[in-house]
């Protein structure tokens, strides 16, 4: 009899303790990361008497998470995946709604800009139409400088996003020092502390959610972390600290490092997988670096050629035209670690060879070598620099050591702050600096094509008289380096002299005489305002022109995004699978509970009449006693 | 199959709001016509729509010169018609009386009549247009382009002023090729050979004044040659000009329909899209209250 009251006991307990388990289930099925448990329960051993093995009841062995490490481990793996694609395509949309709207971007701007030009080629003297072009540069200088500012901006939010994400990461790793430590002490007793175990699934995917992790389960319960790379982020209840630093390579920059056991490992975007600092770091360091590098190659090359064409006429004063815009001076930065005294100094020479990049430059072993910075490739240059490489000179003053290495922030630099610089529209250079004037007494039929100044020269405002000596033959005269003297003349064919061209028709007469004169002031030649018009059909940013360069800064920033945002909804996907996977193993079913619920309380109910019985046959052997 | 009840309504949570942000992007194309609104959403059509948009611009910029030129050209044509008529005028006094049979009076009669019209066409010669530059002035000058009253020269370059992009429309003429030609061995402007002319008629002999008047009838004979032919070009290249134009407008008409292609969202699909988005929302809304009303609970 007392048997049968501690079978019905040991029966009342494990239904007890599955209604408790339910319940357990049924408050927590909200709860993130919780894992739905269960009561294993077993037959108590039965003891043998005379007629064989009688049953003892029922034993509640455990309480066990439905937990499947592999899916979990997939939840962790698609947790980095999908967090760094998210954030990615979230930054890079910042990017792409500032230049998104186009009827007031760039290159309308551009476009303006030219068509104040176009104007004043027709309407050369009216100072109203030359004020109207300075108002176009300047907006045009603002609206790119504004966006470089922008671009800056997103930057220097994505180095705080970048700090932020460091830090929770390692709040994480300590709560998952402390946790480590608790679970191991749990063990101790035979059991896993459950509950315990998923706050620590949940911190490990808090954490893979800003930094993808490898887990190493120990023996003793505990779990071990590293990065992609294989650096230890947490070992046992020992956790590591990431912190954000400057770069040895260049000082201005600031990379993420982590930091255990007093040692100082940096990470490069390369060995860290995915995750969201992992995006972020992309984000920083090669797409907002190559929509800077290409917005300031378009800004220099645009500010270059226009400064360029200014030098090659004459202002409404009779002056040679001064810079137009101005752009920032590339930057160089010598790594930390330099042990040579060299400096470098760049200096554009030629704004239309700009490449969209920045540069790396290393000096190992008596040899050279470049790497641009947003293709990664690498340039070997031989121990002697060139004179001239992507439209720069790279000077070198000093001695460099083995092991050098210096920045030079070329593209990205530019368009930080352009400007346009003319003070009043009369300094425009739209006269070429030459008249051509046909001799009054000219007996031939010579008659003026064109004249154009190619390019800007110190003799190119000289006077200078071409004398035909003959009907095919001519002379020049005048200031000017290596006078042509008997040269032969065919119509048609251009005479140049000190960086201007001149074409001529007809037949000469001998004695006949072309004078290049300076007519000052002459505010109505439009010969150079005429050659400005045109700049924005030539290939002057690198093989293309500028709107097409614009163009191409478009499609580039917008095809990154839509990658972006495709890898993000893809990742999702992924991530989503695979945490319904889980939810359905691990996850609770509240229908089922509602079920199990009824069961057991059947289960109880049965056991109690199990006690009931015993105490009833208990009664009728007393009242057979009385 | 279990499914976590936790999960399945985040699930259907999540599916709702996508469809709901796709709702949101193509309401986004009704509202602002486009289906290309930022480079992501489709970064090959986003650049090529900036090339094209930039082509109408300089085609925008080409069209404007040229309908300031019309405008100044028209202006150059009538002065040239002017100049035409002023000197026909003179020719026609100078013929008139040319047999040298002129007395003393015809012949002071003759030379005030070319006064006037010398005056009148030095007058005419240093014309400015509508926007201050000098019809007869080339390339352009500050001064007065045929010079003094007094020494009537042309002061200013070869060539004309011409405005445009590769294409150059001439706006004016030069003074020189018009007014110069060469007399003997020496250039003489026409405004010359007329004071000469002029003074012999006042003071040289009939017979002078009678071998003066032919090469006044020739210096104004080749001038109105000069100005007529000018003038023929500068017709022609006006014809040129509106070809022109209508060859831009017609591209410009393309480039915009090549270009509205590329960006414009089409009405009609968008609407449709939208229509069954909706349908489709209503329905996943609709269905998850009623599944998510079910519960076991309700039946313990």
């Amino acid at each position: 009899m007392a048997g049968l009251i501690q079978i019905g006991q040991s029966a009342l307990r494990a239904a007890y303790t599955q209604l408790q388990t339910a319940g357990h289930n049924i408050s927590n099925a909200n709860t993130p990361g919780y894992v739905r448990q269960e009561v294993m329960l077993g037959t108590a051993a039965g003891q043998y008497r005379g007629g064989g093995y009688i049953g003892n009841g029922v034993n509640v062995l455990d309480v066990r998470r439905n937990y499947d490490r592999f899916m979990s481990e997939e939840v962790t793996r698609n947790t980095s995946l999908a967090a760094g694609d998210k954030v990615r395509a979230e930054t890079l949309s910042q990017v792409d709604e500032l230049l998104a709207d186009t009827d007031n971007g760039i290159g309308v701007a551009m476009d303006d800009f030219r068509s104040a030009i176009g104007d004043m080629v027709s309407s050369t003297a009216d100072p109203a139409i030359r004020e109207v072009v300075l108002t176009r540069a300047g907006a045009l200088s603002q609206k790119i400088s504004e966006t470089a500012g922008r671009l800056e901006a997103i930057g220097g939010d994505l180095d705080a996003r970048i700090t932020d994400a460091a830090s929770h990461v390692n709040q994480r790793l300590e709560q998952l020092a402390t946790l480590n430590q608790q679970i191991s002490e749990g063990l101790a007793n035979g059991h896993e502390p459950n509950d315990l175990m998923d706050q620590r699934d949940v911190l490990i995917n808090e954490v893979a959610a800003k930094l993808q992790v490898t887990r190493d389960d120990q023996a003793d319960g505990t779990v071990d972390l590293y990065t992609a790379g294989g650096m230890s982020l947490l070992v046992s209840n020992r956790p590591a600290r990431l912190v954000m630093q400057s770069s040895a390579l260049d000082p201005a920059r600031r990379e993420l490092a982590v930091v255990m056991d007093g040692q100082n490992l940096p990470l490069s975007e390369s060995n860290l997988g995915s995750g969201e600092i992992v995006g972020l770091l992309r984000m920083r360091d090669s797409d907002l670096h190559a929509a800077e590098a290409r917005l300031g190659q378009l800004a220099a090359a645009f500010a270059g050629a226009f400064n360029r064409q200014q030098a090659m006429g004459l202002d409404m004063d009779g002056n040679v035209g001064k810079p137009m815009f101005s752009v920032a001076d590339a930057r160089v930065r010598a790594g930390a670690g330099n042990t040579g005294n060299a400096m470098v100094q760049l200096v554009v020479q030629d704004s239309s060879k700009l490449k969209a990049t920045d540069y790396e430059l290393s000096f190992r072993d008596g040899t050279y070598s470049l790497r641009n910075t947003v293709d990664g490739q690498t340039r070997e240059l031989g121990p002697q620099l060139p004179d001239e490489i992507d439209g720069l000179k790279i000077e070198v003053t000093g001695t460099m050591a083995s092991g050098d290495t210096f920045r030079l922030q070329t593209a990205s630099a530019f368009a930080s702050s352009m400007r346009s610089t003319l003070a009043s529209g009369r300094e425009l250079a739209t006269a070429n600096p030459l008249s051509v004037s046909m001799n009054r007494d000219n007996a031939g039929s010579l008659k003026l094509v064109n004249m154009t100044q190619q390019q800007a020269n110190a003799d190119m405002g000289q006077p200078v008289t071409i004398e035909f000596t003959a009907p095919d033959r001519f002379s020049v005269t005048g200031q000017g380096t290596g006078n042509p003297v008997d040269q032969p003349y065919v119509p048609g064919q251009p005479i140049q002299f000190n960086g201007w061209s001149l074409t001529l028709n007809g037949t000469p007469a001998a004695g006949d005489k072309v004078e290049m004169r300076k007519i000052t002031p002459n505010a109505r030649d439009n010969g150079n305002a005429n050659a400005m018009v045109l700049l924005a059909d030539r290939p002057l940013v690198d093989g293309a022109n500028f709107n097409e360069a614009f163009g191409a800064l478009l499609s580039d920033m917008g095809g990154r995004t839509l990658a972006a945002k495709n890898a993000d909804s893809g990742s999702r996907a992924l991530l989503e699978s695979s945490k319904t996977a889980l939810a359905n193993r691990s996850g609770v079913n509240l229908d089922e509970e509602a079920a199990r619920l009824l069961q057991y309380r059947q289960a109880y109910q049965a056991a109690a009449k199990v006690i009931q019985t015993a105490d009833e046959m208990f009664s009728t052997i007393l009242s057979l006693a009385r | 199959m279990r499914v976590s009840s936790n999960h399945y309504r985040s699930q259907a949570i999540g599916n709702i709001s996508t469809q709901q942000a796709q709702l949101a992007r193509l309401q986004e194309q009704a509202s602002t016509g486009r289906k290309v609104n930022r480079a992501s959403d489709d970064p090959l059509a986003a650049a090529e729509a900036e090339r094209l948009r930039s082509q109408v611009a300089r085609s925008d910029i080409e069209q404007r010169m040229m309908s300031y030129a019309k405008g100044i050209m028209a202006q150059t044509h009538d002065i040239m018609g002017s100049s035409i008529d002023a000197l026909q005028e003179a020719r026609d006094a100078m013929i008139s009386t040319g047999n040298g049979i002129l007395n003393e009076e015809d012949r002071k009669t003759l030379a005030t009549k070319l006064e006037m019209t010398r005056r009148e066409l030095y007058q005419l010669a240093n014309l400015k247009d509508m926007d201050g530059n000098h019809v007869f002035g080339g390339p352009g000058t500050e001064v007065e382009p045929m010079g003094s009253e007094a020494d009537p020269v042309y002061q200013g370059a070869a060539g004309t002023r011409a405005t445009g992009m590769q294409v150059q429309y001439g706006l004016n003429v030069n003074g020189q090729d018009i007014f110069s030609a060469r007399h003997g061995d020496a250039m003489k402007t026409v405004f010359q050979q007329l004071d000469d002319t002029i003074g012999a008629l006042r003071e040289g002999s009939a017979e002078v004044a009678g071998e003066k008047v032919r090469e006044g009838i020739q210096a104004v004979d080749t001038t109105l040659n000069n100005l007529i032919s000018a003038r023929t070009v500068l017709g022609e290249n006006q014809r040129i000009m509106e070809k022109r134009h209508d060859t831009l407008e017609a591209g410009e008409e393309h480039v915009m329909r090549r270009r509205s292609e590329l960006v414009d969202a089409d009405l009609a699909e968008v609407l449709s899209g939208i229509q069954s988005r909706d349908t489709a929302l209503r329905a996943a809304m609709q269905t998850y209250s009623q599944i998510s009303r079910l519960s076991m609970f309700d039946y313990l």
